[in-house]
């Protein structure tokens, strides 16, 4: 009797603890409580900027569901689960947590998420060629390179700022993946500029170590054709730099040297060894110091014409993508005067 | 036999010393082609009809040693200096204007209450690029050589001006120092130099000593200030179009300040305001009262580096504004390599209400295109360059 006893509690035990769990698991479809997603877009929010989200299912018809949205811990809007919301994000080392629960014909579900802003500033130059003292920036022409750096902006919430030796740094130049450039804490780069006429898509995706907190940045760099812009190389207040030379121009002198400044050219100086300097005065070519390939001295003093057509051609001994020219026509006075001060010609 | 061995030998030393006649004759032929085209045998400019070194100096290339003035104030709009100048700044407390001649690299100082100039140094550093003075007079003369290498001389002027000029006494700072920043009146230097492969920040003193880094950068290329409340900002030199970034240097790390296209920025001390613009397509003008505070877009449209912030608790700054507002898609970069200028009048801009009213406008007969524009401490004379021809001018505010 004892025993038949035992035997009938062991069949109920069984019945009521197990028979349960493996009825239930038949219901349950694998997978079916990740079914459900939240996307953000912009993928890397940014800081104090609106974030779209968007609910993502392979498994609930989401058009016939209905939707509560529950932004830290308050509801926030409610209604059809395949519109998507609006949330703003808070500043840099904020939090945002986000909860959906939907329910539908397939059942109920429910997904979370979590958003962390970030931003990442990229920033580049080119090592082209512009003279000292230029305010602007030297832009990339074909055959420069380009430095670029990325300052990420990622502040744990509650934390500081994570420097970027604790940050894992992907670039990708036209969809290529620079895997040597990449790595921890790799926040800067060196690359190749534009080719002749072309454009250099890079990205950099940065992400913490542990992955809670990622951004993304994006620059398009045009190839820039450099500029040959001639000035006058006065003998006592030096290069004119604050005035180029237009089309055509009028010096009233009957002597002037002249500096030819390759804006933006793939070279160290002015003077690069590698620059070739070609000058045509009224088309004789003009012989030009070895050293100084970009500065000639006109004299019409003893010249038949008063005007000077001066074309300059700029090519390199090795990036034959480097071409430039330039044409100006100067018109001189033969009596040297008045010279509207100028301290040689009276 | 023997007659034919000295034929042969009489023959080849004659044949060698053609060919060495030739040689040489075409060497010549080449170095004198190249004198000719640097100019070498050309009309002497010098002691010709052209005049003599003298007589030039004496004739208007260089301003004499003392302009006398009229003993009346200047006009409104006065032209200090005809010939180009190399940068000025307002004496402490004063309307004096420091200045240097670019030919020379001479400190001159001009009074606007008497209409003078006189010459404060007769220290010879020629073709001074870039002047940067401190209130008391003292400057950083900076030029360049043939092979690009950039220098920089820290002057002191004497103030004893009795006997005339006076040496300029100083010491030449590091080359190649590609930004440069006068804390003043604390005659603190923020020094830039771009080592080979990034660019690195240092504070120094006046001599260049007592050099304690403050910023480092893989980046070469950047604009730099230290305000006189201890403040440091950096940005990226501007291309228009091309994204720049404006920071503020803290404790070496840079905190984003603003960004924007063709951004140049222009900070006040012992204030977080901001004034800035963008050159994207069309230039504007921005304001924002605190760091805080939403950026408002001013009426004025023109580059910040042609506004200059006036004295005062209130956020008022001087704008020199194109009368014809430049449409070029690249005006920024045309403008800074002299290839464009325009013609500037004066606005007065109130940032915190966000409006601008006309304060000068010039005459049909003048035109300036500003660039470097300074304000005394009274708020009441700005002076500036004409970047078109580098002369120097001074504006009384008030009429």
């Amino acid at each position: 009797m004892k025993r038949l006893v035992l035997a009938v509690l062991a069949i109920v035990f069984v019945a009521v603890v197990y028979l349960p769990a493996q009825a239930g698991a038949q219901f349950l479809i694998p997978g079916a409580e990740s079914a459900l997603s939240v996307s953000f877009s912009p993928q890397y929010p940014a800081p104090d900027s609106n974030v779209t989200l968007t609910l993502q299912s392979s498994l609930y018809d989401l058009d016939s569901s209905s939707v509560t949205w529950t932004v830290n811990g308050k509801e926030a809007t409610s209604g059809d689960a395949a519109t998507p919301v609006n949330v703003k994000t808070g500043p840099l080392g904020s939090k945002t947590d986000v909860r959906a629960d939907i329910t539908g014909p397939n059942g109920s579900a429910s997904a979370t998420a979590t958003i962390i802003p970030s931003s990442v500033d990229l920033l580049w130059e080119s090592d082209s060629y512009v003279p000292p003292f230029y305010s602007g920036r030297a832009l990339p022409s074909a055959g420069s390179r380009v430095r670029l750096v990325a300052l990420t902006h990622f502040v744990r919430p509650g934390g500081g700022e994570i420097p970027a030796d604790q940050i894992v740094f992907t670039w990708t130049k036209d969809s290529e993946v620079l895997g040597d450039s990449s790595g921890r804490g790799k926040s800067s780069i060196t690359v190749d500029g534009p080719t002749l006429f072309g454009t250099e898509t890079i990205v950099v995706e940065a992400a913490s170590l542990d992955g809670s907190i990622a951004g993304q940045a994006l620059i398009r760099i045009p190839d820039t054709e450099p500029k040959l812009t001639l000035y006058e190389n006065h003998p006592l207040f030096g290069v004119l730099y604050h005035q180029a030379l237009g089309a055509t121009t009028f010096v009233p002198k009957n002597e002037m040297s002249f500096t030819a400044v390759p804006y933006f050219a793939s070279a160290v100086s002015s003077g690069d060894v590698g620059l070739q300097y070609e000058w045509r005065v009224n088309q004789s070519p003009i012989t030009t110091s070895p050293t100084h390939g970009n500065e000639i001295t006109v004299n019409a003093a003893s010249s038949t014409g008063l005007m000077a057509l001066i074309n300059l051609s700029l090519t390199h001994v090795s990036n034959y993508f480097l071409s430039a020219a330039g044409s100006w026509s100067v018109t001189f006075n033969k009596s040297g005067g008045p010279a509207g001060g100028d301290v040689f010609h009276q | 036999m023997l007659r034919y061995a000295v034929a042969a030998i009489v023959v080849m030393m004659l044949g060698g010393l053609l060919g060495w006649y030739m040689f040489v004759n075409k060497q010549v032929a080449t170095t004198l082609g190249n004198d000719a085209a640097r100019g070498f045998g050309t009309s002497a400019s010098f002691g010709s009809s052209a005049g003599s070194t003298y007589t030039n100096n004496s004739a208007g290339s260089t301003l004499p040693d003392v302009q006398a003035g009229t003993g009346n104030p200047a006009p409104r709009l006065w032209k200090v200096a005809s010939t180009p100048v190399s940068g000025a700044g307002f004496a402490a407390s004063s309307t004096q204007l420091y200045f240097a001649e670019r030919s020379s690299g001479n400190v001159l100082v001009a009074d606007p209450f008497v209409s003078s100039v006189t010459r404060l140094t007769n220290t010879l550093l020629p073709k001074v690029y870039e002047a940067l003075f401190a209130s008391d007079g003292s400057v950083l003369l900076r030029s360049t050589t043939d092979t690009d290498t950039i220098s920089t001389y820290a002057g002191t002027v004497s103030t004893t001006t009795d006997e005339g000029p006076v040496p300029l006494t100083g010491t030449y700072l590091p080359q190649n120092i590609t930004a440069v920043s006068v804390r003043s009146p604390q005659q603190l230097l923020f020094l830039v130099t771009a080592p080979t492969g990034g660019a690195a920040g240092v504070t120094a003193n006046w001599r260049g000593s007592s050099q304690k880094p403050v910023f480092a950068s893989t980046l070469q290329e950047w604009r730099v200030w230290w305000l006189a409340d201890g403040r440091m900002y950096v940005a990226q030199k501007p291309s228009d179009g091309v994204m720049g970034y404006a920071f503020t240097l803290k404790g070496g790390a840079l905190l984003s300040l603003v960004n924007a296209p063709g951004l140049s920025i222009l900070p006040r001390t012992d204030s977080t305001a901001l004034i800035y613009s963008s050159s994207a397509g069309g230039v504007n003008l921005f304001g924002q009262t605190s760091a805080s505070a939403t950026p408002v877009r001013l009426s004025v449209r023109t580059l910040a580096e042609k506004c200059v912030w006036a004295p005062g608790k209130d956020l008022i700054a001087y704008c020199a504004v194109p009368q014809v507002t430049p449409t070029k898609v690249d005006y920024m970069e045309e403008w800074y390599r002299g290839a464009t200028h325009t013609s500037d009048a004066w606005w007065k801009v109130d940032v915190s209400s966000g409006t601008a009213q006309s304060q000068f406008t010039p005459d049909s007969g003048t035109s300036f295109d500003v660039e470097h524009p300074v304000i005394n401490e009274n708020g009441d004379y700005i002076a500036f360059i004409n970047a078109a021809d580098k002369s120097l001018w001074m504006l009384r505010i008030t009429p």
